[in-house]
């Protein structure tokens, strides 16, 4: 092999080398959690940026997720950011919505019903443990079954992660880690 | 007189001092008690004393100590002497005792318009029972007259304590909730699953329960439940031994005749004290679906040649499911399977157009704590129309309907343009 070869072949290792650390720079931001990341649409310029944000932000409720989908409108001084995720183990999904403005992302709202089902059960079972309720119910069908963030139920109960289960008309605010209902909300009535 | 003889003085008059406020006090707390004065008016005699709060609640495992404190205000013109007394309050529950509680300071003196802090610290030994109690503590002796006798003192000054004695149970159910539409003369199997955190053997008994006939009844009133609990079979092992999972199988034979719903419980008779009677049961909610298995029929008669149009539309797919955003082979979407027979035979229709109505829903009336899901789309029904056009001659005309995934449907048929 002459010098040149092999000028040409430590070149290429170190040419490899560089783009590997590139790449796993890059792929090290998403976190284990979320499978298939997109981006839908027009890409804004600070993706990388957005990304970091946004995997503080949100992230699954005892599960993974298969598919987390980005979306953004607007422009770069105030654009709208909306992800919608789905869960591996759930066919119903968590959608998140933020602003980005000055290099800061703030949640404008939330809809997660991405609960995988064994969660979910027993999230509704708990519910069912108030009498009360559960004769209110009858006849409803299926409920909803929605995460409530640390952030929404610090005002009804204490900073931690709770689940709402949803009849028409009635909801009960479980607390899963204590298994208990802490909050029973009834259209047009009073609380618990 | 030294120095240890004045500061006896000292004390001996101050505790005479004391002694004449305590008895002031009683004076001026006792009530006027004439014969025949009814009740109402003698309550305006009593001490005003604000306790803040009135309730307080204690959640703590056996072994747990917790304080918590309440306020005292005088609300008289005099001083107002308090000793707490824990007295367990009638009907309020067994399984805790006065013992536990300790109130400092022991009593006070609580000077006009002033205030006194008291501590509640609550001691729950190790091998109590698990449950809710109530008991009260009374500041002072004064009591709500009666005209009858009661078993019970009504105490005034009274500050309510909750305690809740609980522990992490030691069995998890992993299927708290069974939510289920059934075909009428069908069978369905499911499995409960409970899982043996502890270090010893549970024992269990599953059983129907006993509380399954006050569930029946409907928004329109009483009404016989769908079927009964005989159809319901459960099979399990009598115990779930530490660290493993044991399964408990319901089977469910739906009577041919069933109709409507079925609202119920198993009591999974659990023998761990840490699970209170609701927590260790399996609710059941199931809604009996006939699936019709001939068509609906409906005969016109077309008169002369004209085009017709026929539009069938299911109703609001509320149920399947309700809410959420359910995708995939779980959901259940309405279909139909239509036909038409014309004086020539059956006429070849084909849908020439099909809609798919949703119902989106953006917030409306909803529980305060999913205010954040405020405009955000949430699909909460969808309805199908399919419309079918075929050229009709003259002569008896059959349109016949078989839906599925629908409690109801509409159809018109249109003759002509």
């Amino acid at each position: 092999m002459d010098k040149k070869t092999i000028i040409t072949i430590i070149l290429l290792i170190v040419g490899l080398g560089i783009g590997l650390a590139f790449e796993t720079e890059t792929s090290s931001v998403r976190p284990v959690w979320a499978h298939n990341v997109q981006w839908l649409g027009q890409k804004p310029d600070n993706v990388q940026t957005i990304e970091e944000l946004l995997w503080n932000e949100i992230a699954p409720y005892k599960t993974e997720y298969d598919i987390v989908n980005i979306s953004s409108t607007g422009d770069a001084n105030e654009m709208r950011i909306s992800v919608t995720a789905k869960a591996v183990d759930s066919e119903n999904l968590d959608i998140y919505e933020y602003t980005y403005q000055n290099n800061e992302l703030l949640l404008t709202g939330y809809l997660l019903e991405a609960v995988p089902q064994m969660f979910r059960n027993e999230a509704i079972g708990i519910a069912l443990s108030d009498k009360d309720l559960a004769t209110s119910i009858r006849n409803s069908g299926e409920p909803t079954v929605k995460r409530i963030l640390p952030k929404t139920s610090e005002k009804f109960y204490a900073p931690k992660t709770l689940l709402s289960v949803t009849w028409k008309g009635i909801s009960a605010l479980v607390d899963p880690d204590e298994r208990k209902v802490v909050q029973v909300w009834r259209e047009g009535g009073t609380g618990k | 007189m030294n120095k240890y003889t004045r500061i006896l003085a000292f004390v001996l008059i101050l505790a005479m001092s004391a002694g004449i406020a305590t008895s002031e006090q009683v004076v001026t707390t006792k009530m006027v008690s004439v014969d025949g004065m009814p009740a109402p008016e003698q309550a305006i005699n009593f001490t005003k004393l604000e306790i803040s709060p009135p309730y307080i609640n204690f959640m703590l495992q056996p072994g747990e100590t917790k304080e918590l404190t309440v306020t005292l205000k005088n609300k008289e013109t005099t001083v107002v002497s308090v000793k707490p007394n824990t007295i367990l309050a009638p009907y309020g529950g067994y399984n805790v005792y006065p013992e536990w509680i300790k109130i400092t300071p022991e009593s006070a003196e609580i000077p006009a318009g002033g205030s006194q802090k008291f501590t509640i610290k609550v001691s729950v030994p190790v091998d109590a029972s698990i449950g809710g109690s109530g008991v009260q503590i009374a500041f002072t002796n004064e009591t709500m007259p009666s005209p009858y006798p009661s078993p019970f003192p009504n105490y005034i000054h009274v500050l309510q304590v909750s305690l809740d004695i609980w522990t992490t149970p030691k069995i998890q159910i992993m299927t708290p909730y069974i939510n289920d539409i059934l075909e009428a003369g069908k069978e369905y199997d499911y499995e409960v699953k409970l899982k043996n955190v502890g270090t010893e053997t549970i024992n269990i008994d599953p059983k129907m329960s006993s509380d399954n006939n006050r569930y029946y009844g409907g928004p329109y009133g009483q009404m016989s439940a769908a079927f009964k609990d005989d159809a319901i079979t459960i099979s399990a092992p009598s115990n779930v031994p530490a660290g493993t999972t044991e399964i408990v199988k319901i089977h469910i034979k739906v009577p041919v005749d069933a109709k409507g719903s079925y609202n119920g419980a198993i009591n999974l008779n659990i023998d761990d004290p840490s699970i209170q009677v609701y927590d260790g049961m399996v609710q059941m909610n199931f809604n009996v679906w006939t699936q019709p298995a001939e068509p609906f029929e409906r005969s016109f008669k077309l008169e002369e040649a004209a085009p017709i149009t026929i539009e069938v539309s299911s109703g609001i797919n509320y149920n399947y499911p309700y809410g959420g955003q359910a995708i995939g082979a779980d959901r259940k979407e309405p279909s139909f399977e239509t036909t038409l027979d014309g004086p020539a035979g059956k006429a070849d229709i084909k849908a020439t157009k099909t809609l798919i109505k949703g119902v989106v829903n953006m917030g409306g009336q909803i529980p305060p704590w999913e205010l954040d899901s405020k405009g955000i789309y949430q699909e909460n029904g969808v309805q199908l129309i399919e419309t079918y056009k075929v050229s009709g001659s003259p002569g008896e005309w059959k349109l016949k309907v078989l839906p599925k995934n629908t409690e109801s449907f509409e159809y018109s048929i249109l003759i002509g343009e």
